[in-house]
């Protein structure tokens, strides 16, 4: 069975554009969770 | 106000206007005016994005009601960093590389040219009331705390605003945007930090803050499904999510601004800046109430913040009512002070029973405060042609009046005013884009020259400016101001976005499908509002749902193609 040939890595403006929105979406669990904590915390 | 802060506020409002109209270059063609040639760069277009949305209806509005009802408006705002990745993959992409000036002109070369003209009437119907909205916010209150001619206010927040807006295009707009941003959140830590040094000093932030949540005001999540709730975690995750679509991805006002930055990418990322800033912020605005109302729990606050109706109470025949409600209010308000003050030393003993009965008795002090208040609020109502009174925006600018130094409230006066201008200035380039981009030279003059409509650009800014000035009287009879701006745009946003959904996501779409499918949602919108109690966001979710269903059935009638599907 030939060897399959490894993908080369996705780099480039779409791939930063990318991670931006995972960060996006970290960021915006984190800011949740902070939220919901004082919540909790408080009450 | 002092002749000083007088000073301070003109002598800002020069400088700001002036450096904004400086930094203006190339703006004698109308792709500088309007576009600015393509040339902002992302941070300055994402801060603008901020800016515009930041109006002095934030400033005043929701930090009275982060003191009223402490933090639970931040539910609004959950879904808008959704929002921005979904628009970031989908419409900046089509906006930015079709070279359009306007969202609507897109709407054209996918459907017909009715569609694009009713979408735009649509916009500029619904954003000129709402300048109006935001311009009345400020006028009203402001004349009535600080003694100003109303009609003199408003102008004094538009007029800035039309000049840079009229002679500066879109990169004027930008970077004054810019400049008031840095101004407002420098005004916001000002006022928590003057907030926090009016506390007692053996009361700590985490005191303060316990304080606050004894009487609710911390709470920020209601997981209730009630589709009548205005602000639920739901509400502020589904219903929400349609709204910034719409209000970011369709909205000219809106999308104007990224179309302004260098690459899509960076159009992206000027929009991904609200995902990360949005939330913080509007937090800070509303933790500022929260702590202007812990400071108001150790020291006396007015019985109503709004000191012109207070004037009118103690002038006509209700005065006895009043005096009589004001010796009722000291009393309840050193009674919360004492339970208050026990909550600290009942929290540091860590026993739960004696922090139980300090947070109950915090709460019926609590109580009996805001009974009085809304008693007095009624007598207000009953004695006046005022039947929505409500002094929740008076609480912010009459804490500036009394608490800050001379110098710093020129300054935070500055800052409410010119929340308003660069909304207002915004807004008002968006309007002028669409009128002479989607009508003028769309139906009117089509092949006149670049001077002309320039030329017609500007005369439009002014005319819009008057406009506003008009709308914002009328528009302060209507209630509670954020939610007039809410309203009007609620009508039309759910169904305008509809027809973009439309556009880009269903090929099959043909323009008399995507034009009676917006006719239907409108329809469908209008009923709910008049007939059902469902809150004012889920319309825009009915307005998306019902324009795609309809739209998508006309179409498998209506076989004839739209210009992009042969």
């Amino acid at each position: 069975m030939p060897a399959m040939a490894a993908s080369p890595p996705v780099t480039g403006p779409v791939h930063d554009i990318r991670r931006s929105y995972v960060r996006v979406i970290v960021v915006w669990v984190l800011q949740l969770l902070g939220l919901f904590a004082l919540h909790v915390y408080f009450s | 106000m002092h002749p000083i802060d007088w000073a301070v506020l003109l002598a800002f409002m020069g400088w700001i206007v002036y450096d904004g109209l400086k930094r203006t270059k190339d703006s004698h063609e109308i792709e500088g005016y309007f576009l600015a040639n393509r040339s902002i760069p992302w941070w300055a277009a994402g801060i603008s994005v901020m800016a515009t949305q930041l109006s002095a209806i934030t400033m005043i509005g929701t930090t009275g009601q982060g003191y009223n009802d402490g933090l639970r408006f931040i539910q609004f705002y959950f879904a808008l960093p959704l929002a921005m990745i979904v628009l970031s993959v989908t419409l900046v992409p089509f906006f930015y590389n079709s070279g359009v000036y306007t969202a609507y002109e897109y709407l054209e070369r996918r459907f017909d040219g009715k569609t694009r003209s009713f979408t735009s009437l649509l916009f500029l119907i619904s954003r000129g009331m709402s300048c109006g909205a935001v311009v009345s916010a400020p006028a009203v209150v402001l004349s009535l705390v600080l003694g100003w001619d109303v009609t003199a206010t408003a102008l004094l927040i538009t007029m800035p605003a039309v000049v840079y807006t009229m002679f500066g295009g879109v990169q004027a707009v930008t970077w004054t945007d810019v400049k008031i941003m840095v101004l407002i959140v420098a005004g916001l830590f000002a006022l928590i930090i003057t907030a926090i040094l009016g506390w007692p000093s053996d009361v700590g932030l985490a005191d303060g803050l316990s304080i606050a949540a004894a009487t609710g005001r911390l709470r920020t999540f209601d997981f209730s499904f009630d589709l009548t709730n205005q602000y639920t975690f739901w509400s502020g995750t589904i219903a929400a999510l349609f709204l910034f679509c719409s209000y970011f991805g369709t909205d000219q006002s809106q999308v104007q601004r990224y179309l302004t930055a260098r690459s899509v990418d960076e159009a992206r990322r000027s929009l991904l800046m609200s995902a990360y800033w949005k939330i913080p912020l509007q937090v800070l605005v509303l933790l500022l109430g929260v702590l202007v109302f812990v400071f108001y729990v150790f020291n006396p606050p007015p019985m109503l913040f709004s000191p012109a109706h207070v004037e009118r109470l103690k002038a006509g025949p209700a005065a006895p009512a009043y005096e009589d409600l004001q010796v009722e209010f000291d009393a309840a308000f050193q009674a919360r002070r004492i339970a208050a003050a026990a909550l600290a030393p009942a929290r540091d003993s860590g026993d739960a029973a004696s922090l139980a009965t300090a947070k109950a008795a915090m709460r019926d002090g609590e109580a009996k405060l805001q009974s009085v208040r809304n008693r007095a609020r009624e007598l207000v109502r009953s004695s006046s042609d005022e039947g929505a009174f409500t002094d929740v925006n008076y609480i912010i600018p009459r804490f500036i009046l009394t608490q800050l130094p001379v110098g710093l409230i020129g300054l935070l006066i500055l800052a409410i005013i010119m929340a308003a201008t660069d909304t207002i200035a915004g807004e008002l380039n968006s309007l002028s884009t669409a009128t002479v981009i989607d009508f003028y030279k769309r139906r009117l003059r089509p092949t006149a020259s670049d001077a002309h409509y320039l030329t017609v650009s500007k005369i439009a800014t002014g005319l819009w400016g008057l406009f506003a000035c008009a709308v914002a009287v009328w528009a302060a009879d209507l209630g509670s101001l954020i939610e007039v701006v809410n309203r009007f745009g609620s009508f039309f946003y759910g169904s305008i976005l509809g027809v973009f959904i439309l556009a880009v996501a269903v090929p099959r779409a043909t323009a008399n499908g995507a034009f009676f499918g917006l006719l239907a949602g409108m329809a469908s919108v209008a009923w709910v509002a008049f007939y059902t109690r469902i809150a004012f966001l889920w319309h825009n979710v009915v307005g998306a749902v019902v324009v795609v269903l309809v739209a998508v059935l006309i179409s498998l009638v209506d076989r004839r193609p739209s210009p992009r599907q042969t």
